[in-house]
């Protein structure tokens, strides 16, 4: 269970990450063909995402090593984390689905509907879940550990902006 | 031509638009004036953001598969070459998307004006970056000879345009394409109504990040003429063509169109 949680996490955080980048790397060069861009921005979100996460995992692993925290406080916290988040990506990740499918006319349809729409959303929804996160624990590392994380995860996208100005 | 930075602020305060007055005032200047460097490093930026925007709305497929329709209807044979001119064509992306698909017969000759150099310089500097066979030139569109020598053999197309025509500018916008004669004429704009508003907010807020773009996004769905207007126009500035605006029906949302042409053909 607790390896579900957390290997569910860290997959949706690396694929937040990698989809920042590449909406970061988004119309920046006007070229026709820009699948060399996509997917450099692509690999710098995901390279991004894991280094401002390393607060956030070294908090974890001072608390659950020197502060003797259990690894059960962890789940319990990323489990709730996900019953607001997990919906969220869920529908993203449908929405990506119907764009893939529709024919080429309406495929601005799936970006007018959900995937934009959830783009603005998705601070939101990331600050949502913390909160609920945050007050659900008991215990202060846990807290202290999912601040940072949501805050690594909000950043990669700003970071990756300024990089290009 | 140097702008005034207190001075451009000031007029945009005085008309109530203080959120553009705002961004303004983000912009470097030298001394007094805007800096040209930055206004043009600006110009760039926002257009890129509105390259990609058009390519998320698959505007090159849609004015392609709209030409290629007319080219048939026209019947103007593929011995000597067909014009298609874009006016306004910022950073060509229409007309690039169209070269590097190939959708469009080889007969085809695509050039690309636009009145201010440093986007059409950028456009033909990607065209030559990617290989793609598109002419992109300085200049009044309808300077006779700058880009429709020909007129009975050019179809005229723009994206994005006619929203930045006042109402009493459209006839003679219309009027310029009939003088010089051309086959037809294709301009695809934001059809104004709720859906189009909503659609391009959600589009800018989420897609650009130039405020400048965001700011203007929302403009442009309002500044938009409504079908009636544009076919009235079109009837007055150019009378020998037969008008129509390619739009659904009031029935479904407009947004399910997003950009609808207002098409002309000579007859
Ligand atoms: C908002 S841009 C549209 C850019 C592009 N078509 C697009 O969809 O991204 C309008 C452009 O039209 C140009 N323009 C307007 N009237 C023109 C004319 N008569 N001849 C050439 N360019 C014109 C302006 O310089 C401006 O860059």
């Amino acid at each position: 269970m607790s390896v579900v949680v957390i290997v569910a996490l860290v997959a949706l955080g690396l694929v937040d990450a990698a989809f920042s980048g590449l909406r970061a790397g988004l119309g920046r060069t006007g070229l026709v063909d820009h699948r060399h861009e996509d997917r450099r921005g692509l690999r710098r979100g995901a390279m991004l995402g894991v280094i401002v996460s390393s607060p956030a995992v070294t908090a974890m692993a001072v608390d659950l090593t020197v502060g003797g925290q259990r690894v059960t406080a962890y789940r319990d916290a990323g489990a709730v984390f996900l019953t607001i988040v997990g919906p969220y990506a869920l529908i993203v990740l449908a929405g990506l689905g119907v764009y893939g499918a529709l024919r080429w006319e309406f495929k601005y349809l799936a970006s007018a509907v959900i995937l934009g729409p959830f783009t603005l959303l998705r601070p939101f929804v990331v600050l949502a879940a913390t909160v609920v996160a945050v007050r659900h624990t008991p215990a202060p590392g846990v807290a202290i550990t999912a601040i940072l994380a949501a805050a690594s995860v909000l950043l990669v996208e700003p970071v990756l902006n300024r990089r290009y100005r | 031509m140097p702008v005034m930075s207190a001075e451009a602020v000031s007029v945009l305060e005085m008309r109530g638009q203080h959120r553009a007055a705002k961004i303004l005032r983000q912009v470097p200047t030298t001394g007094a004036e805007l800096a040209t460097d930055a206004v043009d490093e600006l110009g760039l930026k926002v257009h890129r953001e509105l390259s990609r925007l058009g390519e998320e709305l698959q505007l090159g497929r849609r004015v392609a598969s709209m030409v290629g329709a007319l080219l048939q209807q026209l019947g103007l044979g593929t011995v000597t070459p067909v014009r298609l001119v874009d006016v306004g064509c910022g950073l060509g992306q229409v007309l690039r998307s169209i070269a590097a698909s190939g959708e469009l017969p080889p007969y085809l000759e695509l050039v690309g004006v636009d009145m201010n150099p440093v986007l059409s310089a950028e456009a033909a500097r990607l065209a030559r970056v990617e290989n793609l066979d598109v002419r992109f030139v300085t200049g009044n569109a309808f300077e006779p000879g700058l880009a429709i020598g020909d007129g009975p053999r050019t179809v005229v197309l723009s994206t994005g345009l006619l929203h930045h025509l006042a109402a009493d500018q459209l006839v003679a916008f219309f009027q310029a394409q009939a003088e010089l004669r051309v086959a037809a004429f294709a301009h695809w704009d934001i059809a104004p109504c709720v859906w189009s508003t909503l659609g391009a907010w959600v589009f800018h807020q989420a897609r650009m990040r130039q405020p400048v773009s965001r700011h203007d996004g929302v403009l442009s769905a309002r500044r938009a003429h409504s079908a009636d207007v544009l076919v009235a126009a079109a009837e007055q500035g150019a009378p020998g063509y037969v008008v129509d605006v390619r739009e659904g029906s009031r029935w479904h949302p407009r947004a399910l169109d997003v950009l609808r042409p207002i098409v002309g053909v000579r007859g």
